[in-house]
């Protein structure tokens, strides 16, 4: 009892000097976060900035006469005829490749396969 | 207890330690200085606990602080807007394309006073800056002012030219300008600004307020890949048939959302300043026009709707009607009695004026008026027009109304109205702007469903069997109605200057989409055996859109066989009532 007393004094002393010094680092880090955390803002709204030019080119350079002309030209494509055209749904499953030697004669012989139709076969 | 302790209290408080060791001590001493000793010890314990209360929040704070991460991600959110501050909000398209943005640029200025030769600064600036002159800059340079501006907006490469001269006294500003990336696509909707980014025109100026206090952008109901169509076929259409200007629209008729709304000629928003006051004005909401017989649409619907015919009626076309001075005509006379159905698919004028009559013009008027026909049109542009009605509206211009002279509407009115012709019945607000998934479109019924399916059924006849067959896009169900009117020129009509246009819908079966196309003066060329009609110049446009924006839509080509006689019936059934009728008339007589 009579040492712990004795020994109050000093522990709390070291324990202050130990806080002050914890909340000293503390305020410093937090100090050098907060400038991080500007430069890194400014950063963002750099980038932010950078990123809406390059959509504004991405859009100049994706106009729809733009992008006909090169597909044309360049990738030689042509406008499908509307006769081309058939939904997704419409096209005959894929056959595992397994199903090869099954498939042989007719579509028919695999379970779920479809005829293949050029006018989307299954409209109401 | 006597707080006001006596002034030599602390001596006693400091000698109390030797007290305390010895217990029992305490009844040796005198009761005053035992109430001195109670005094401080009770002052040390309400200090000791305040100080420790005090400790322990701030420990507790600090604990909290360090430990839980609430704090960091507030500060850390408090600038997550996604859209940059410009100064100006960005006009998308429904899908997001840019269709006006501010970007950051430098502007070229000089300080007269401190440039020294103004002559050879001008040289090395002419020789970098195409579009200013040696004189101009020189004498720019020699005003003795302390600030001119060069060249506002230069490009990212003239900049970096003028700052490799290091010229002292030139300096660069940053500003921001508006940009439009598409170009002349969609100009008249978008509109454009003045050099300090006020709006001017379009949407520019009519959401001028929205796009400086928000950094948001304001989304469009366009599709930058419809319009692009649209406007490549009118000008194909012009170029092919020579015509002074185009105008189309392409609406949904659902939402009452605008896909595409074009007008030819056009012009650049970026170089607005440079272009005629005749390409910048927008035919499509700002241009009146008297539409000719589309307007047999809206006669046929009120008069079938109303009771006043049925599609078992008919009129004895072969005789003009004279008012006046005044003689309603057909283009193509058929001289017979003409069933309901086939008075629109074969547009009489004299057939649709005697519907009108009978229907009366306190009812036309009403009609038009529910369909928004006759008050400026609604959609977000300042570039509107009310349109020009009679007025008086005496019978004679109900006559004339049926078949769309005498009233002057713009193509956007015309294009919704149809959209709720063909919709099912419901008048449904035109909107420029994107609607959200889940907004809901409030109409209003103009139309019972019924006729909205006999209408549909009609349109439909017409582009089958009618004067509109040139508008059959494969498989797409295109319906729809011919228009050709001649121009009004110094109050007369012109027979050789007009307007030909469509105004149709797909697919018919179930309408999504409504088109209009309007040329103005087009000319008749040898493909067409020298007709300059709807049916030649505006049916074989609509039909192009239809075949390239429907898949992008998602309307899939019926399959073949699809249509049976579904519509067909109408007219077959009708022939042969109409015999039936015109057997029993002449009974009667």
């Amino acid at each position: 009892m009579g040492g712990m007393r004795r020994m109050a004094v000093p522990l709390s002393i070291v324990a202050t000097l130990a806080i002050a010094m914890m909340l000293f680092n503390l305020k410093q880090r937090v100090g050098s976060l907060e400038k991080e955390l500007t430069q890194v803002n400014r950063d963002i709204g750099d980038h932010r900035e950078t990123i809406h030019v390059l959509r504004s080119e991405w859009s100049f350079l994706n106009q729809p006469a733009r992008i006909a002309e090169q597909a044309k030209n360049i990738l030689g494509m042509e406008r499908i005829p509307p006769k081309r055209l058939i939904r997704l749904e419409d096209l005959p499953v894929r056959v595992p490749s397994d199903g090869i030697t099954q498939i042989a004669g007719s579509p028919q012989a695999v379970p779920g396969a479809r005829v293949p139709t050029i006018h989307g076969g299954s409209r109401p | 207890m006597n707080f006001m302790a006596p002034k030599n209290a602390p001596e006693h408080v400091h000698r109390s330690p030797p007290v305390a060791r010895h217990p029992g001590a305490r009844e040796s001493l005198s009761g005053n200085k035992a109430a001195a000793l109670e005094i401080g010890r009770t002052r040390l314990l309400v200090a000791g606990v305040v100080f420790a209360l005090a400790f322990t929040a701030i420990g507790g704070r600090l604990i909290d602080l360090s430990l839980s991460n609430g704090a960091a991600p507030r500060l850390a959110q408090s600038q997550a807007s996604p859209h940059p501050f410009t100064g100006r909000a960005d006009i998308l398209d429904r899908n997001g394309v840019i269709l006006a943005a501010n970007v950051p640029t430098a502007s070229l200025y000089a300080e007269p006073r401190l440039i020294r030769d103004p002559g050879q600064v001008a040289a090395a600036l002419e020789k970098i800056l195409p579009t200013v002159t040696r004189a101009g800059i020189q004498a720019k340079l020699a005003s003795g002012r302390s600030f001119v501006w060069i060249k506002r907006n230069l490009t990212p490469r003239e900049h970096h030219e003028i700052n490799r001269l290091g010229i002292p006294g030139l300096n660069f500003r940053r500003e921001v300008q508006r940009v439009y990336p598409n170009g002349n696509l969609a100009a008249h909707v978008i509109g454009f600004t003045n050099v300090d980014t006020e709006g001017l025109a379009g949407i520019e100026r009519s959401f001028n307020d929205v796009l400086k206090d928000s950094a948001a952008p304001v989304r469009l109901s366009l599709d930058v890949r419809v319009q692009h169509i649209l406007t490549q076929e009118l000008a194909a259409t012009m170029k092919e048939f020579d015509a002074i200007a185009a105008t189309g629209v392409v609406l949904d008729v659902r939402s009452g959302e605008t896909l595409a709304m074009s007008s030819l000629p056009d012009f650049d928003p970026g170089r607005a300043g440079t272009a005629s006051s005749n390409a910048r004005f927008n035919r499509a909401s700002l241009g009146l026009y008297e539409m000719g017989s589309v307007f047999k649409i809206f006669t046929t619907a009120q008069t079938l709707d109303s009771g006043t015919v049925t599609l078992n009626d008919g009129y004895d076309t072969r005789k003009p009607i004279r008012v006046g001075r005044f003689a309603i005509t057909d283009f193509k006379p058929k001289n017979r009695w003409l069933s309901v159905p086939e008075i629109f698919i074969y547009s009489s004028n004299i057939g649709a004026a005697l519907m009108a009559r009978d229907a009366g013009t306190t009812a036309q008027k009403a009609f038009l008026s529910e369909l928004g026909l006759t008050r400026a049109p609604g959609i977000e542009l300042s570039e509107v027009s009310p349109p020009l009605l009679p007025s008086p509206w005496r019978d004679i211009n109900t006559l004339t109304i049926s078949y769309g002279h005498g009233i002057a509407v713009s193509p956007i009115q015309v294009a919704s109205a149809v959209g709720a012709v063909v919709n099912g019945g419901e008048m449904i607000p035109t909107t420029l702007l994107k609607r959200g998934a889940g907004d809901p479109v409030s109409g209003r019924r103009v139309i019972s469903e019924s006729t909205s399916r006999t209408m549909r059924d009609l349109m439909r006849l017409v582009v089958r069997q009618g004067t509109g067959r040139k508008a059959a896009a494969e498989n797409f169900l295109v319906g729809g109605k011919t228009g050709t009117s001649d121009k009004l020129v110094n109050g007369r009509y012109a027979r050789n200057k007009r307007l030909a246009s469509f105004v149709g819908a797909f697919p018919m079966n179930d309408p999504r989409y409504v088109i209009l196309i309007m040329v103005d003066e087009p000319k008749g060329t040898k493909k067409t055996y020298n007709y300059a009609t709807g049916g030649w110049v505006a049916a074989p446009a609509v039909r192009n859109v239809v075949e390239r924006i429907a898949p992008i839509l998602g309307v899939m080509p019926a399959a073949e066989g699809f249509e049976t006689e579904s519509s067909e019936h109408l007219l077959i059934k009708t022939k042969a009532s109409a015999q039936q009728a015109k057997a029993q008339r002449i009974a009667a007589n």
